[in-house]
């Protein structure tokens, strides 16, 4: 049997090749703290999959790099390494592992763990979004779009979603393309190839529905520097994925009797 | 009329299909015309190709068959009968799986044809009579379940793809214009087998179809996967358990043409597309149908391991025989499968798709590729069906295997789900 390019590795690999401008960037301007931020999710999120791996034979998967980057540029400031360690292990663990690895999850991880961060530390910030790794992220961006790791229209949805509700609460856009958090959340936990929808109105409804909600969500305050609404808002648009794309699903249904009558 | 049939063959708005679809000229380039090859000694009818049939001998080894002489029949259907596509002696008739004949090889001498009689076919019975006789119903390929169809069916629709995308493919249409007139007698022979409309797929730029209010012209515009035809069944006519759709390629259409117009049995050569890497020179032969692939692999393939595939790089099954339905021939290397890699931890379980743009195009524009996919895959049997699977064979998820990197067959997994549902289980 002849094998084509685009396996699950190479979209895993990918995956990770975006991750490094995002990750050296987060290096460049925070230093140490992050460092052991990002090590401390890392080491935790490997343990998890090389345990699942020789117990239970889960594929190894990008997530734990991803889980990474992501603790250390959205979770709340002041974690000390445990405390990261116990989000993360939940998060992994929970919403991927358990359920057969990742390709057979629903929700992404790294949006459980920080869920699980920021309820259980509320109040705490994110550190400071840099324009640099606003930048780095939209490099990502242009590399996930261009092979077809990252769907085209969740991110417009998103941008389109996160644009109108801003706009309307009276609030100015021009911060939030080189907003760093914002734009990582964007493409890496909104943009999950696995946890966001398959079909292209689906995407639709699920992008644009994750983008408003958390705008709605940061409120007056507005998106710079807020980690919890982009965090939360991604959760509950994943939770609802299924429900999007069986819905679109009915749609091509309908479809199909129309042409058969 | 005249006015309206041009823009009716040409297609109109709605029978235009625009859909993307993959450029896969690096798994084959399309052939031009070139010198013939030597011709095959032998030929081969593989019961495989007649799914749904159980295959009894009509004749022993060592009996003499002209072109158009029963070698096989239906156990259940005394009268629908596989044909000799050349004239020999049978070599050889070997029994598979529930008694049903496995494969018949017949050593090629001389050109004798038998010819039927044609005045029969006036009315749809001896139409369909005339068709089992002369081996032509064999043919048909009902979907859903990919099967040769009971004698008295009546499909909802039947699809004649007049067009391929496969890598290495020849163009059909240099061979329907060359038999433009017993085409259309086929076609038109066609509308008598079904209530519905007889779907001529065809690629831009043809009008290969007659004016006729039963014959619908469609137009599929792109590269791979659009020449499908589960892929257009699946946007003209979506079958159901109770409405299946046939489908007959272009050049039984024409065979149909010619055996009503003087009798005259199937063609015994078709044009075929040689290639594969280990094709020393791919190009556009002549050969009879089932013809030994391994014999011709003797002249025609570079030195080195190679294996014969029946149909394209891309979705052809090894095989040493062309099989009934496949225009195509390829030479690929052998790659004997990789070792999984060792791990520290022993195997890991299959793992799941992840979603692709790739992957998400692999099943055309109506089909929704990754749900399907994936329902396939965890062999869940009520979603597969109702996102699609009727309207699939395995031939139609080769790109999908492909394109996911080959860690699980596709069309293993649709013949699994298939069978479940023909079973009612």
């Amino acid at each position: 049997m002849r094998r084509g390019l685009w396996t699950r590795e190479l979209v895993g690999w990918i995956l990770a090749a975006a991750l490094l401008p995002v990750a050296a960037t987060v290096l460049a301007v925070d230093g140490g703290p992050a460092a052991i931020r990002m090590g401390a999710a890392f080491v935790t999120a490997a343990f998890w999959a090389g345990l699942f791996r020789a117990i239970h034979g889960v594929p190894l998967s990008p997530t734990p790099l991803v889980l990474a980057v992501s603790v250390a540029l959205l979770a709340p400031l002041g974690l000390t390494a445990l405390q990261i360690a116990l989000g993360v292990s939940f998060g992994i663990v929970l919403a991927e592992l358990v359920f057969g690895g990742w390709g057979r999850n629903i929700i992404g991880a790294p949006a459980v763990a920080l869920a699980l961060l920021y309820l259980s530390h509320p109040g705490a910030a994110p550190p400071a979004s840099e324009t640099a790794v606003a930048l780095a992220g939209w490099c990502a961006a242009l590399l996930l779009l261009a092979t077809g790791v990252l769907s085209m229209s969740v991110l417009l949805s998103g941008a389109v979603g996160v644009a109108l509700v801003t706009v309307s609460l009276g609030l100015p856009l021009s911060p939030l393309p080189i907003a760093g958090g914002v734009v990582f959340a964007a493409v890496f936990l909104l943009g999950d190839p696995v946890a966001a929808p398959t079909s292209v109105p689906a995407r639709i409804v699920y992008g644009a529905i994750a983008g408003s909600l958390a705008a709605l969500l940061a409120g007056p305050t507005g998106l710079m520097g807020a980690g919890p609404p982009l965090v939360f808002a991604v959760l509950l648009a994943q939770v609802f994925a299924p429900a999007f794309d069986h819905a679109a699903l009915s749609l091509n249904r309908l479809a199909r009797e129309r042409r058969r009558a | 009329m005249t006015v309206w049939w041009p823009r009716e063959a040409m297609g109109t708005d709605s029978t235009v299909f625009n859909m993307t679809g993959y450029d896969l000229r690096a798994l084959g380039a399309p052939p031009g015309d070139g010198r013939p090859c030597r011709p095959p000694t032998r030929v081969g009818l593989v019961g495989s190709d007649y799914p749904g049939l159980r295959l009894k001998p009509c004749v022993e080894a060592g009996d003499r068959v002209r072109i158009g002489d029963p070698v096989l029949r239906d156990g259940r259907t005394e009268d629908l009968v596989i044909t000799a596509p050349v004239s020999g002696v049978v070599e050889e008739i070997a029994i598979g799986a529930r008694r049903s004949v496995r494969l018949a090889v017949i050593r090629i001498e001389g050109e004798v044809r038998r010819t039927f009689d044609p005045a029969g076919a006036q009315d749809e019975d001896g139409l369909r009579t005339l068709m089992r006789e002369s081996g032509l119903w064999s043919a048909l390929l009902r979907r859903p379940f990919g099967r040769v169809p009971v004698p008295d069916e009546r499909p909802a629709a039947i699809l004649v793809p007049a067009m391929t995308t496969e890598p290495g493919a020849a163009d059909p249409r240099p061979a329907i214009e060359g038999a433009r007139e017993d085409f259309h007698r086929g076609l038109t022979a066609l509308t008598r087998l079904t209530d519905g409309l007889v779907h001529v797929a065809q690629a831009p730029g043809s009008q290969l179809s007659p004016a006729h209010e039963r014959i619908r012209p469609a137009v599929f515009r792109g590269g791979h996967p659009v020449g499908l035809p589960g892929l257009q069944i699946e946007r003209l006519c979506p079958p159901s358990l109770d409405r299946p759709v046939w489908q007959i390629g272009h050049l039984d259409v024409i065979d149909l043409g010619r055996l009503l117009a003087d009798g005259s049995p199937p063609k015994g050569l078709r044009q075929v597309a040689l290639g594969g890497e280990k094709a020393s020179d791919a190009r556009v032969v002549a050969l009879p149908p089932g013809a030994d692939l391994e014999e011709l692999a003797l002249t025609e393939s570079e030195p080195g391991p190679h294996r014969c595939l029946s149909g394209s790089p891309l979705s052809g099954t090894e095989s040493r025989f062309l099989r009934r339905r496949h225009l195509q021939a390829s030479f690929v290397v052998r790659s004997d499968r990789p070792a999984p890699p060792r791990h520290v931890f022993g195997p890991a379980k299959v793992p799941a798709l992840v979603p692709h743009a790739a992957l998400s195009r692999a099943l055309g524009r109506d089909l929704p590729a990754i749900p399907l996919l994936r329902a396939l895959s965890v062999g869940d049997t009520e979603t597969a069906a109702s996102l699609g699977a009727l309207s699939l064979l395995e031939e139609d998820m080769a790109l999908a295997t492909y394109l996911s990197g080959a860690t699980e067959d596709f069309g293993a997994c649709l013949r699994r789900i298939l069978d479940k549902l023909e079973t009612g289980s």
